[in-house]
């Protein structure tokens, strides 16, 4: 072997010894907890030369190691700082062989020992866990304290690691180039950093059992050494229940109860004594029953906590447990968005067709009278258009037949330069009621889209549009033109796009009679229910025998009385008016007779508490 | 995990007029809008279980209608709520609907996830900007109790089985996936997927659920517990046991012998039944006496069904001693409370009589005295001779097909086999049982034979296989008309306690897996479930502390829809 390597030994050997397990300055629970997590790893780099490490933690494995490592001397000395330690002193003077526990006068005879015996490793297991070291060693590299500290106290608790700052005092003062090991348990109870001067300590127990045994199989096999190599190097600390803090558990007096509320009995050996891992409190058997994951500060994490008995509160307290919402996708903005192309090209479809029809009428105003050629026709606006569409739907022309007909041959011409017309001869059928054009059956067109279709009163495939000039006169300078409508004939598809939407907004803007009573109603409810909670508050002053209620108190009481007696029996009369209203269709008279037996309903629920006041007044007056 | 709350998320959501109201206040104030409702044909019922019509009427919902029919009146001064499953028919329909819309607006509720296509084809057709909204809500199953779901997949019309046993009839595979998503999505869990290995229809209906998850991942993106949830796909034949048996709890019995249909009992066969009584609603929402008493076995519902009648009784007698003015004011005020009272004392004394009637009329306690030595104990000659005499007994040729079958299933694998079989087939067909009906009992031994099932569904008939379930308060007296214990008790025993095996229960390829012993369980039945194994779960859920488990189905079984099933099945796999 390499002599580094040999040197290596030399110095790192020093804490082995039967003794390295038995007896521990740390407290407990820190002990516990580093001997839980398993492995920890120890770089000793505190070579006067600078240029060698150490693996210390596992004593086999790093005897091994150092037989069989070929350290590279390019590892910069300040990367990694280990620190070796010793459970007592006396390690130093006597040491046996970790493997075979055979008991050696010195480092040499030991080192000799090692090679002679155990030296059994094969190449392709040396091989590996030499890649394994190296590729640890330059991670190791990498880690800056900081990150290191991160990586550590992202998992573990600081309070179980023995001190509660990072970084504790206890560090030994001539580190400078201190790095610390990434795993948690590297950092060690303050009373060993305190104890050890000199050479700075880092927890003694980490050794696992089975390796304090010296267990010849576990060292050599290579799959125990990868393992630990890397559980040491790339992993949390394992927790254990027994690492999960327990600062806040309640303490047994010996006269405990069980906390949970409907349990209270008192805790003997027979009921059991639990804490809950949780919140701490005393349960018995039965009321600590659930498991939960915790971590070190006994915090639910269910990611990286481990199952601990908890009580039943703390286990329903879990955000998230007692959820009773369903899952609800609201899509409306998703449809909107979807939306908006259709109803952009419905828009844009309008307006051409609004134009047409503006320039339509223009056209047809100026030939119709001649006399106003220089009149500036007002763009027809949506606003415009509406106007032109309630005139369409309402207002009748009044229209002298002659100047009908004198109108009539003035249009064509007009009219087809807006649109060009459909040939006649082109159209069998009509486009949309599919009937065959006859005598009868006339073909007409679209002033919009210039098809062909029929004018069947019956279908209405085909309408003749009134448009009321007065809609628009505003526009126009002179008044001669108020009583003149112009009539235009669009078929249904251009009708729908032009004044459909329209048409439809005012169907829904228009309120029967009906609605208007119903609306009245609710408005009646809406004063009901905004006084009734004024009404039971006044009503609860009268509670108390004790002290009659004052004069104000029962007038004001009394005054929000009749107000609500009022409120009701206009509802039950808006209700019955409903109710009583004519109608010819079947589901509006369900609708109304539904609408009065909710009304009743409404009225049972909250006629009930006015009933009683006239108890509590006399109550109060008594 | 609360089906009836989580639901009420939906109801609450469908009700919600975007206007700020105290919602959970006594006096709630609603926008002054009527509205009517048009639902489907499966919504319509699935609404009905988890929302009232006093409701409905409460939050001006004053109309209820078919989207599909197309003789409602335009009436634009309303508000629409469309409640719909978004099947490609319905699309269609609102599509059509908005393109000339009756009504002055729309809200779209729809009950699953909404393809991207549909949603788009709907958008296209709403020139007039009429929806106000679309949501998606899950409900997309009947809620049968808070812990159990079902789908009214029954034969003829929705046979869930293919051409044989072992294969899936499309549109009720379909239909069990989406309440399947829909029900882990009211849940909020995006379980671990196990099923059973034997059976193929489980098989699939878990592959197919993992892929609708697996499409969705923003959907099922759910805060994470400490174990996941697991979903527990079971297929009947692995148990044909349990719906073959008399029931003895409440619930069961009224589904065996009167039956529940969404929440509904049909008395109108009840002799002597009052005019009000023929149809009544059984929901243990809002029925206090049902939920404290659907789960207890006949002898104890009669007693607490005499409490209930005591204390109606002594509030008649107070209410029949009215002599002041305050006595009268007392009773007004009481009035509406009292006969809702009244109502519901009448409805579950006439349930339970006739229960009662029903049990001592076909000799209940006998043959179920029977059935449970067929199902528990090995005992071949005793229960060969008392089935004979049965046999040439006056009862129904169910209860006879139901006590030959358990016997072929019983002694199907044992050391004599079932000897008497042809026999017993032959005295059915001389005693004049439908021949369909005897087809179905043999199909049924096709469907769930011993060579069928997995696992020995006899085995544990032993004192000490007794107590493997390990849910404690479980066991409860002693009682020889119920002392089988049902598969779906035993599997769930060893899932809770991660002892149930991989290779009988694999977790579906590529869904996850874990060792954890899982808290939240969610458990679906292919085939049926019977209120029997409801009640187990209830009680399992009530009994365990901090374990939660809800079942689903594709129908709620008794042993008459069980052996319908069965018949059908025999004229679609030609046995």
């Amino acid at each position: 072997m390499a002599s580094p390597n040999r040197r290596l030994r030399d110095r790192s050997f020093s804490p082995i010894g039967r003794d390295f397990l038995s007896t521990s300055p740390v407290p407990s629970i820190a002990s516990i907890s580093s001997v839980a997590s398993g492995t920890t790893v120890v770089e000793t780099l505190r070579s006067k030369k600078h240029h060698a490490a150490s693996h210390v933690s596992h004593r086999p494995r790093r005897v091994i190691g150092g037989d069989s490592f070929q350290l590279p001397p390019e590892i910069p000395s300040s990367a990694i700082v280990s620190q070796t330690s010793s459970g007592g002193e006396e390690s130093l003077d006597q040491m046996k062989c970790p493997i075979c526990n055979e008991t050696m006068t010195n480092l040499a005879e030991l080192n000799a020992h090692l090679d002679e015996y155990h030296n059994d490793v094969g190449q392709g297991e040396k091989d590996n866990m030499r890649s394994k070291f190296m590729k640890y060693l330059s991670k190791a590299k990498n880690f800056t304290p900081v990150q290191a500290l991160n990586q550590t106290f992202a998992y573990a608790d600081i309070s179980d690691l023995g001190f509660t700052m990072p970084l504790a005092p206890g560090i030994s003062p001539d580190t400078s180039s201190f790095a610390p090991s990434n795993s948690g348990a590297g950092f060690a109870g303050p009373g060993a950093l305190g104890s050890t001067s000199g050479v700075t300590f880092v927890g003694p127990h980490n050794i696992t059992p089975a390796g304090g045994n010296g267990n010849a199989r576990r060292v050599t096999s290579p799959a125990g050494i990868n393992g630990s190599h890397s559980h040491a190097v790339h992993q949390k600390p394992k927790l254990t229940e027994e690492s999960i803090t327990r600062a806040h558990w309640q303490r047994e007096t010996g006269n405990d109860h069980c906390s949970e509320y409907s349990c209270r009995r008192l805790l003997t050996s027979k009921t059991g004594k639990v804490n809950c891992r949780s919140c701490g409190k005393l349960f018995c058997d039965e009321h600590a029953a659930c498991q939960m994951k915790l971590n070190k500060r006994a915090k639910w994490d269910p990611a990286h906590g481990i199952w601990a008995r908890v009580c039943f509160s703390c286990f329903e307290s879990r955000p998230g447990f007692n959820d009773t919402s369903g899952t609800i996708e609201d899509l409306s903005s998703l449809f909107t968005e979807n939306r908006r192309k259709t109803v952009t090209k419905a828009h844009l479809e309008a307006n051409l067709l609004e134009k047409r029809l503006a320039k339509l009428i223009k056209l047809l105003i100026e030939t119709s009278d001649p006399s106003v050629k220089d009149l500036s026709m007002p763009a027809i606006t949506g606003a415009g258009a509406s106007q032109m569409a309630k005139g369409a739907a309402g207002a009748a022309a009044t229209l002298a037949t002659g100047y009908l007909k004198q109108l009539r041959n003035y249009r064509k011409q007009p009219e087809q330069s807006i649109v060009a017309w459909q040939d006649d001869k082109d159209v069998q059928d009509c486009p949309y009621c599919e009937q065959k054009f006859t005598f009868s059956l006339r073909k007409h067109h679209c002033r919009l889209c210039g098809k062909v279709v029929c004018a069947s009163p019956e279908t209405m495939c085909s309408s003749r549009i009134v448009l009321d000039m007065e809609a628009i006169s505003e526009y126009l300078s002179e008044k001669m033109y108020e009583d003149i409508a112009v009539r235009v004939r669009v078929c249904k598809d251009c009708r729908a796009i032009v004044f459909g939407r329209r048409e439809f907004s005012e169907d829904v803007a228009h309120k029967p009679n009906f609605v208007k009573v119903y609306e009245n109603m609710v408005e009646f409810r809406r004063g009901i229910e905004s006084l009734l909670p004024r009404f039971q508050k006044l009503l609860g002053n009268f509670d108390d025998p004790s002290k009659p209620p004052s004069h104000e108190l029962l007038a004001e009481a009394s005054r929000v009385r009749k107000k609500l007696l009022y409120s009701f029996q206009e509802y039950d009369t808006a209700a019955k008016r409903i109710w009583k209203m004519s109608t010819s269709s079947a589901q509006q008279a369900k609708l109304q007779s539904n609408v009065h037996m909710a009304a009743m309903q409404v009225l049972q629920l909250y006629m009930l508490p006015l009933r009683s006041l006239p108890n509590a007044l006399k109550h109060a007056q008594t | 995990m609360d089906l009836f709350k989580a639901c009420q998320t939906y109801v609450d959501k469908l009700l919600d007029d975007s206007k700020p109201a105290a919602r959970n206040g006594v006096y709630e104030s609603s926008g002054g809008k009527m509205k009517i409702l048009l639902l489907d044909n499966e919504t319509t019922p699935i609404l009905s279980m988890i929302s009232t019509q006093s409701l409905l009427l409460k939050n001006e919902v004053y109309l209820m209608d078919r989207l599909d029919n197309s003789n409602r009146e335009r009436m634009r001064h309303l508000r629409c709520l469309v409640f719909v499953r978004p099947t490609n028919d319905a699309i269609q329909a609102i599509v059509d609907e908005l393109r000339d819309p009756k009504y002055g607006e729309y809200e779209l509720y729809f009950s699953n996830v909404v393809k991207k296509s549909a949603l788009e084809r709907m958008a296209e057709a709403d020139d007039y900007e009429v929806v106000k909204a679309v949501v998606e809500v899950f409900a997309d199953f009947l809620v049968i109790n808070k812990d159990l779901f079902a789908l009214n997949l029954f034969a003829p019309q929705s046979c869930i089985f293919g051409d044989a046993p072992e294969s899936w009839n499309t549109r009720p595979f379909m239909r069990s996936v989406e309440a399947i998503t829909g029900a882990l999505l009211t849940l909020k869990k995006k379980p671990l997927i196990r099923y059973e290995a034997n059976s193929p229809l489980a098989k699939s209906l878990a592959i197919e659920t993992l892929y609708n998850i697996q499409q969705d991942p923003k959907l099922f993106d759910f805060r994470k517990m400490d174990t996941p949830p697991v979903l527990l796909i079971l297929d009947r034949k692995n148990d044909p046991i349990t719906p073959l048996l008399t029931p003895w709890t409440y619930q069961a019995m009224v589904h065996e012998y009167l039956g529940i249909r969404n929440g509904r009992v049909d008395l109108s066969g009840v002799p002597d039944v009052r005019a009000d009584m023929k149809e009544i609603v059984l929901s243990p929402e809002g029925d206090s006496f049902y939920t404290d008493s659907m789960f207890k076995n006949f002898g104890d519902l009669g007693a607490s069904i005499k409490d209930y009648v005591d204390k109606y009784q002594s509030r008649t007698k107070s209410n029949a001693n009215i002599e002041s003015i305050a006595d009268m004011k007392r009773f007004v005020e009481e009035y509406p409370e009292f006969r809702k009272l009244s109502g519901n004392v009448t409805k579950h004394v006439t349930l339970v009589s006739e229960l009662s009637r029903r049990v001592s009329q076909d000799n209940l306690l006998e043959i179920s005295e029977l059935e449970q030595s067929l199902a528990c104990n090995d005992n071949h000659a005793n229960d060969l001779k008392q089935l004979r005499i049965f046999l040439s007994q006056n009862l129904p040729d169910d209860t006879k097909i139901r006590l030959v079958a358990l016997y072929a299933l019983r002694y199907e694998r044992s050391d004599q086999g079932p000897s008497a079989l042809p026999s017993l087939l032959d005295q059915l067909s001389r005693a004049n049982v439908s021949p369909t009906r005897l087809l179905a009992l043999k199909t049924l031994l096709r469907y769930a034979g011993a060579s069928e099932r997995q696992e020995d569904l006899f085995k544990t008939d032993s004192i000490f296989s007794r107590a493997q379930s390990g849910f404690k308060g479980l066991q409860g007296v002693e009682n020889v008309y119920t002392q089988h214990v049902t598969l779906l008790e035993r599997t769930l025993g060893a899932l809770v306690k991660g002892r149930l095996r991989d290779n009988l229960y694999p977790f579906i390829e590529g869904g996850g897996s874990s060792r954890d012993k899982p808290c939240d369980i969610i458990v679906f039945f292919i085939g049926g479930v019977t209120f029997e194994e409801s009640k187990v779960i209830a009680q399992i859920n009530a009994s365990t502390p901090g374990l939660r488990i809800v079942v689903g189905s594709t129908a709620m079984h008794n042993s008459k829809t069980f052996l319908d099933e069965m018949e059908f099945a025999s004229t679609k796999w030609q046995i």
